[in-house]
């Protein structure tokens, strides 16, 4: 016994630091795994959690006329369906009270293959909810406790992009969505278009569900990326249409585009070039803002030179496009 | 031994030569073992998400075990052959494949191969550094010329890919690719 500790005693800092580093990618490399090992076991017929988050105003309300559907994914930070963040049900109320005909919804977690939240999850909900303390505290290295959630929800965001694991993770969350819609009336005998509104990480998650939205449910789908990741994929090619929405002071976006090769090239065969090509790829730069925080695309106190506040011009954009595409719909079903 | 794990302390030169960290040939072979065990773990659990279960993913791994060490062996014995009827190596065999059994052991790193998004590449940087460090056994640790341990290096890569391409042709059944769903 005491040679082994002696054994340990003389092992050095960079033993500690390979060792740690060796686990941490250990954790990284099984995580897939373990996470859709229940789902793969279970043919993908397993339970999807369902706990509607009730409506705010105008937010996650049916109308009178359901002529879209828009649907906000949130960022890597979220630990369950129900957002904390003041800038986004700043965005949701914003784009419900713009687009009157359409049910805006958000209470979906995208980070869970079953829409299951971290803080509810059977073994490791204490360790979430306590990050997700930490995160609403506003010191900062409280906050940076916080972020294991996002460095959790990033794994799931690299395990949709990969294409091995990619095919199991993406038609779990398309069934995902799917269902919620139905709990919100969508008729999938006569499909309306569904916005898919995405921030961030989100970006994958959305574009990887919407080849199984429009396969298996033939969904109309209209994605727009607000500062997203997301790789060359399937999904890229299944969208109606794809809006990219970039502010030129946005360090985050810059290095989601410099992770991604399969969207630099803008020729060749990539299904990334070839949409781009037809003009199934539309970018709108959002002018000086940043990813997230005070000067970001859904900052309510920073001012445009017109006078405009940072988060109406962002909803302004999103609604002029779903306004826009909900109009083109109606006129072609009158017809 | 742990420090054989760092990739820096690896690809030093004195990490080569023979002296403390000098292996018996029967290491050597257990390390190849570790390897390839390793590496086709991984690869049963790409087929597991694949949707490859139960008693066909036990088929899958200890066929792919199998056919890992046995393809790193083969071409341990085509590089020894070349030394000896090539370079008149005044060595035996053990000699030989107990630096291969060394090159070969940071593939057991494979199993970051599994990481979401990155796990391709890394898996590709993985080869190349194996493939960086047969030449280095063969430069260092069994001391022949620069240029011989190039062309049994070569000879090595070549074995390597015929043989893997013989076994594609041959065993189609045992990499398990007729029996993936989709979920």
């Amino acid at each position: 016994m005491h040679a082994l500790l002696a054994a340990f005693a003389s092992l050095d800092g960079p033993f500690w630091g390979w060792a740690v580093l060796h686990l941490a990618f250990l954790w990284l490399a099984l995580y897939p795994l373990f996470a859709l090992r229940a789902y793969i076991k279970a043919g993908g017929n397993v339970s999807i959690y369902s706990r509607l988050v009730p409506p705010e105003g105008n937010v996650r309300r049916r109308r009178d006329l359901n002529e879209a559907y828009v649907l906000f994914l949130s960022g890597v930070g979220r630990v369950s369906s129900q957002t904390h963040s003041l800038r986004e049900k700043g965005i949701l109320q914003r784009l419900a009270d713009l687009c009157p005909k359409a049910v805006v919804l958000d209470d979906v977690f995208a980070y869970s293959i079953n829409n299951k939240p971290l803080t509810e999850h059977r073994r490791l909900s204490l360790i979430w909810r306590w990050a997700m303390r930490q995160k609403l505290k506003k010191r900062r290295l409280n906050g940076l406790l916080g972020y294991l959630i996002n460095v959790r929800n990033i794994v799931q965001v690299a395990t949709s992009s990969d294409v091995r694991y990619a095919r199991v993770y993406n038609r779990g969350f398309s069934r995902v969505l799917a269902h919620h819609l139905a709990q919100y009336g969508y008729d999938f005998n006569r499909p309306q278009p569904l916005f898919i509104v995405a921030y961030s990480g989100a970006g994958q998650i959305a574009a990887g569900a919407v080849k199984y939205l429009r396969e298996e449910y033939d969904v109309p789908v209209y994605i727009m990326m607000l500062a997203c990741f997301f790789t060359e994929g399937p999904g890229i090619v299944a969208a109606n249409h794809i809006w990219e929405f970039i502010g030129t002071m946005d360090k985050a976006y810059a290095l989601f585009y410099a992770l991604t090769p399969s969207r630099w090239v803008r020729f060749g065969r990539t299904a990334w070039s070839r949409r781009v090509k037809q003009g199934g790829i539309t970018r709108i730069s959002m002018g000086a803002m940043k990813h997230t925080g005070r000067g970001g695309y859904l900052d309510r106190n920073s001012l445009l030179p017109n006078g405009v506040h940072y988060i109406d011009h962002t909803a302004q954009n999103f609604a002029d496009i779903i306004n826009r595409i909900c109009a083109q719909h109606a006129k072609g079903q009158t017809a | 031994m742990l420090e054989l794990f760092s990739p820096i302390h690896l690809v030093r030169a004195g990490a080569y030569d023979p002296g403390p960290l000098g292996l018996y040939p029967q290491y050597a072979l257990g390390f190849l073992l570790v390897a390839t065990l390793v590496e086709s773990l991984v690869r049963s659990g790409e087929r597991f998400v694949a949707q490859v279960k139960g008693l066909s993913l036990l088929r899958f791994q200890l066929v792919t075990w199998t056919r890992l060490t046995l393809v790193y062996l083969a071409c341990g014995l085509v590089m020894h052959a070349v030394l000896a009827w090539g370079f008149r190596a005044a060595w035996g065999v053990e000699e030989s494949l107990r630096w291969l059994g060394l090159a070969v052991l940071p593939r057991v790193y494979t199993v970051y191969g599994l990481i979401p998004y990155l796990g391709r590449t890394l898996w590709r940087l993985l080869d190349l550094w194996t493939l960086g460090l047969v030449y280095l056994a063969l430069d260092r640790g069994l001391r022949i010329e620069s240029w011989q341990a190039g062309v049994v290096w070569a000879c090595g890569v070549l074995a390597y890919f015929l043989l893997e391409r013989g076994w594609r042709a041959a065993f189609p059944a045992s990499l398990a690719d007729a029996e993936v769903s989709i979920v």
